[in-house]
């Protein structure tokens, strides 16, 4: 039986993409099942590590990590103004900027 | 009986106002146990101690504190005496990133691989002299050429590199040449520049006459004194101290007294010698010194060398310069270290030194490229050694693309969105996010992220440690900030 | 110090307005421009016989000129007596004669490269050490005489100031004097003194631009990087922001400004942080330049708050001049001597008090720097001035 150990993130403080991401960072050292249990309001990862050696820092990095991403995505969207701003600033003698003035790369 | 009125008159808060002031945007960090450092978006700081920062926060702070009158002068807070802050932050935070849009200004064309030294923490695969299989090809050359004088930065320079670029010094000619020429062509000729990282030890009178005639300014490795640095830069013969210092003297007769730097790689062996490798810069007649780690790449890496000590050491290390070049300011020598001056031009200018490694958004493509000999575009120096050691993420793509499919390039767009400091958390609300940079390459290289986890991250906690000790040693002595000042503001 | 202005001994009729005439010495002056000449007698040729007619007016330098040579007053011009305070007074130099009041105004100076030209006497500030208190009077006829003078000065005229009060009151008028000093004078540099706060107003500012003078500066007073002691020091609330606004417009639009701060016990305090602040958020102004006190008008009622000896603050003018030059900024420190401030910015010092108010002590002609030296207010040397003057030798 290949060892597994569920952890368990609350749906209203973390996205499911905050939670993927971070799964997806550490699937060298493990495999994953991420669920979205809307009754409990939580979203439930199994993770299969591929090793049995330091699980436990295993799971604590990657409850980090969902707290990291999380993290990112929230100040991400909240600083996404500025940010279109500055880079539309950097690319705006070279050309590339489209007609509806957001820098390369990005749609509206 | 007098019509004058006296300041209480004028330092009284008008009725009809209900707050007190306003706070403008801020942030701040810990310096130490006892003192904050806080930052406006223009980047201006104030060191405050932890009530006065509460008070100010909690809206607290009395009108007649001196830190008030300082926070308010400084664009920390807005009240009924002066609405003016925002405007003057607007222009401030305008001219910190007004050179953004000038694109990319330093283009760097790896010339070969060849070289005749072996350095062990040399960032580049090199190869031995003869092999010319490793050159940069004409054809290259004027792909290169035509791209770099298509970005809209007025100032273009280009900087060869190697290997050994005068192993190659007639494809180092036709680029001068055919650049110099093409340029005049322009309809808004660039105002271009011309520099050669290289050891010295092949340069001869032919060489020379072309870069006085040209203009070319050189830059050279200068380990430190004659042990250490022959230690760290092996070459058969094991004297490229002596010929490095005797290029130095050379080129400086035939091109000028500052046509020719240095720059130095710390090792292991060089930890314990900062004084000593500072002694070597001096007695050589360099005007300052550039204080830096060694970077985790090419060689370095194969060859352990980057493992052999940490950022503590490293810290120390830089430390123990910087406080001794100070000291030799104090005796009236005027010496500068180089970190430092640049990153003081963010902390007390507003002007951008336009140090690729310390930008946000990243240097990477709007401060430098570089064209392999191969005809691979990188987005930095950095992303080719990061390619030599096997990894691409970094390639833009080759000279045979266009302008714009080059700086369309997914992962480079990619980067520079996900490492923009700002947008990072740690350094969304750190106070030095506006001396400081984003690094996605290191990131990328260290941790497999653009943005990097900073508290695990040695740039981060590199650049922490050093602004911390610059504002606390401006804070502890006019004279240190006298000396800053004049270095940030290069005089 | 010389007298610019004062009574003198008048004859002649009373029903002649107030008028400004060109000076000359020239007894055969052509007779169709004589009316806005006025002749200045300095001794009595022996063939002189009666004082020519129909010039404007007629200046002798001597009362005895009338008596001993029995020259006839001639009658259709007044002759006013000068006193010997006017023996400076020469050809090309532009007076204002008042028969009414019996008094001369001397406007302008050929010889001196600095001439200044007062607008007004009104002004929407009342610092505590002005120099030129202001008065509220409706004198809006020096705006019209400035135009006059304008159209009189010798095209080869260096440079005009224009001063006040504020001279910007005049709102449209202003705007069109300066115009006017382009149209005459294209090659004469203008020195505008103004509070900067009618340039807060975009439209203004720009009308200002506009006129595209060939060289002209506004020379604007900031005294504080703080907002309350700007104002107290100027007596205005809210002069802070209105000055920091005009001056961003000026030169968003195009215009020289100078930035004037004068050194006094109120403003010394922050002397250096405002030179900070100038760095970091003015660093786009043409100059700056730091000055000490003149002693005359409101100074000397407010001296107990304003005065403190300039060898006392030598060290804060030094740290405040090296923030402005180290950030590659024009500096320049007036009003100090010499031997009052440290030698690190011996560079900077300019000699630029005008000369008819610029003196020297006894004790200064052995010095060895006197030469370089910008000396002292005539009111410095009257009333106050720094217990630290010595001689270098």
């Amino acid at each position: 039986m290949v060892a597994q150990f569920i952890l368990e993130f609350d749906a209203k403080s973390y996205s499911v993409l905050a939670v993927q991401k971070a799964c997806h960072r550490y699937s060298g050292q493990a495999s994953f099942e991420i669920t979205q249990r809307l009754e409990l309001s939580t979203i439930q990862v199994i993770v299969f590590p591929r090793t049995t050696k330091n699980e436990d820092a295993l799971m604590q990095n990657i409850r980090t990590e969902v707290l990291d991403q999380q993290m990112r995505e929230v100040v991400r969207a909240e600083t996404a103004g500025v940010r279109n701003l500055i880079l539309a600033h950097a690319f705006s003698r070279t050309g590339l900027i489209h007609e509806d003035g957001l820098p390369p790369g990005k749609s509206a | 009986m007098s019509k004058f009125r006296p300041i209480t008159f004028y330092s009284s808060q008008p009725a009809d106002t209900s707050a007190q002031y306003q706070l403008l945007p801020f942030r701040f960090t810990q310096l130490d146990d006892s003192r904050y450092v806080a930052t406006n978006i223009a980047g201006e700081h104030i060191v405050l101690d932890p009530p006065t920062l509460h008070a100010f926060v909690g809206h607290k702070l009395p009108a007649t504190d001196p830190a008030y009158i300082t926070l308010r002068a400084r664009h920390f807070l807005s009240d009924a005496h002066s609405r003016m802050g925002p405007d003057l932050l607007a222009i401030k935070v305008r001219t910190r990133y007004d050179k953004l849009a000038y694109w990319t200004g330093l283009h760097i064309f790896v010339l070969t691989l060849r070289c005749e030294h072996s350095c062990p923490y040399c960032q580049v695969s090199r190869q031995s002299e003869d092999k010319e299989a490793f050159d940069m090809s004409k054809q290259h050359a004027e792909r290169a050429i035509a791209l770099a004088l298509s970005s809209p930065n007025p100032n273009i320079k280009i900087e060869f590199q190697g290997g050994e670029p005068f192993l190659n010094f007639d494809m180092m000619k036709f680029i001068v040449e055919t650049a110099s020429t093409w340029n005049t062509k322009l309809s808004r000729p660039k105002n271009l520049s011309f520099v050669a990282a290289t050891n010295l030890a092949v340069i001869n009178e032919e060489m020379l006459d072309f870069c006085v005639a040209y203009n070319v300014d050189i830059s050279t490795s200068l380990d430190g004194p004659k042990d250490l640095h022959n230690k760290n830069r092996p070459r058969s013969g094991m004297d490229s101290y002596e010929r490095t210092i005797s290029g130095i003297k050379h080129v400086r007769q035939r091109l000028g007294r500052n046509k020719v730097n240095a720059l130095m790689t710390t090792t292991l062996a060089s930890l314990p010698l900062v004084k000593e490798i500072i002694d070597e810069y001096l007695s050589q007649g360099f005007n300052g010194i550039f204080l830096r780690p060694l970077s985790p790449y090419g060689f370095a890496i194969k060859t352990k060398f980057f493992r052999a000590y940490n950022a503590q050491q490293w810290l120390k290390f830089y430390d123990d310069g910087l406080d001794y070049i100070i000291e030799l300011n104090r005796q009236g020598v005027d010496f500068r270290e180089y970190y430092a001056a640049t990153i003081l031009a963010k902390m007390l200018t507003c002007q951008d030194p336009g140090y690729v490694d310390l930008m946000s958004p990243a240097g990477i493509g709007l401060g430098a490229v570089i064209y392999n000999y191969d005809g691979t575009v990188y987005a930095s120096d950095e992303a080719r050694m990061l390619a030599e050691m096997g990894d691409t993420t970094f390639k833009l793509g080759t000279v045979e693309d266009t302008f714009e499919k080059l700086f369309t390039n997914d992962t480079f767009l990619t980067a520079l969105e996900e490492s923009f400091a700002y947008s990072s958390p740690q350094c969304n609300d750190c106070a030095f996010e506006p001396w400081c940079g984003a690094d996605p390459v290191f990131h990328w290289g260290q941790q497999q992220d653009f943005s990097g986890r900073k508290w695990e991250s040695e740039f981060c906690q590199r650049n922490m440690h050093i602004f911390k000790g610059l504002v606390s040693r401006m804070e502890s002595e006019p004279f240190v900030k006298n000396l800053f000042m004049r270095w940030a503001n290069r005089c | 110090m010389l007298k610019l202005r004062g009574r003198v001994s008048y004859r002649g009729s009373r029903d002649l307005e107030p008028r400004l005439l060109q000076v000359t010495e020239n007894l055969k002056f052509p007779h169709a421009l004589r009316g806005k000449r006025a002749l200045l007698i300095s001794h009595v040729p022996n063939q002189l016989s009666s004082i020519p007619e129909g010039f404007g007016a007629v200046l002798l330098r001597q009362e005895s000129f009338l008596q001993d040579s029995a020259l006839g007053v001639p009658l259709d011009s007044g002759v006013y007596v000068l006193p010997g305070d006017y023996s400076y007074l020469a050809e090309g130099d532009i007076v204002r004669l008042s028969p009414q009041t019996e008094s001369i105004s001397v406007i302008f100076r050929r010889r001196t490269p600095n001439n200044s030209i007062l607008l007004t006497d009104r002004c929407n500030h009342y610092c505590l050490m002005c120099s030129q208190p202001p008065k509220n009077v409706e004198d809006s006829w020096l705006l019209e005489e400035a135009f006059e003078l304008i159209r009189m000065l010798p095209g080869d005229t260096e440079n005009i100031g224009f001063t006040g009060g504020e001279p910007t009151l005049y709102g449209d008028g202003f705007i069109s004097l300066v115009a006017a000093a382009k149209a005459n004078l294209p090659h004469t540099s203008l020195d505008v003194l103004s509070n900067g706060r009618a340039f807060a107003n975009d439209e203004f500012a720009g009308k200002l631009a506009s006129i595209a003078h060939p060289s002209l500066q506004v020379g604007i007073p900031l005294y504080s990087d703080d907002p309350v002691t700007h104002d107290y020091v100027v007596q205005s609330p809210g002069a802070y922001d209105e000055t920091l606004r005009g001056i961003l417009n000026l030169k968003r639009f195009g215009v020289r400004v100078e930035i004037r701060i004068v050194v006094h016990l109120q403003t010394l305090p922050r002397l250096v942080q405002t030179c900070e602040f100038i760095s970091r958020n003015l660093l786009f102004v043409d100059h700056v330049a730091l000055m000490g006190l003149e002693i005359t008008g409101f100074t000397r009622a407010n001296l107990d708050i304003l005065w403190v000896d300039p060898y006392d603050y030598r060290d804060a003018l030094s740290q405040a001049v090296n923030v402005l030059r180290t950030v590659g900024m024009n500096v320049s420190v007036y009003n100090h001597q010499l031997c009052v401030v440290n030698q690190d910015v011996e560079k900077e010092c300019r000699q630029a008090i005008s000369d008819w108010k610029n003196e020297y002590l006894p004790v200064c002609d052995d010095c060895e720097k006197r030469a370089k030296c910008g000396g002292f207010f005539s009111t410095q040397i009257m009333h106050k001035h720094s217990r630290h003057i010595k001689p270098f030798r």
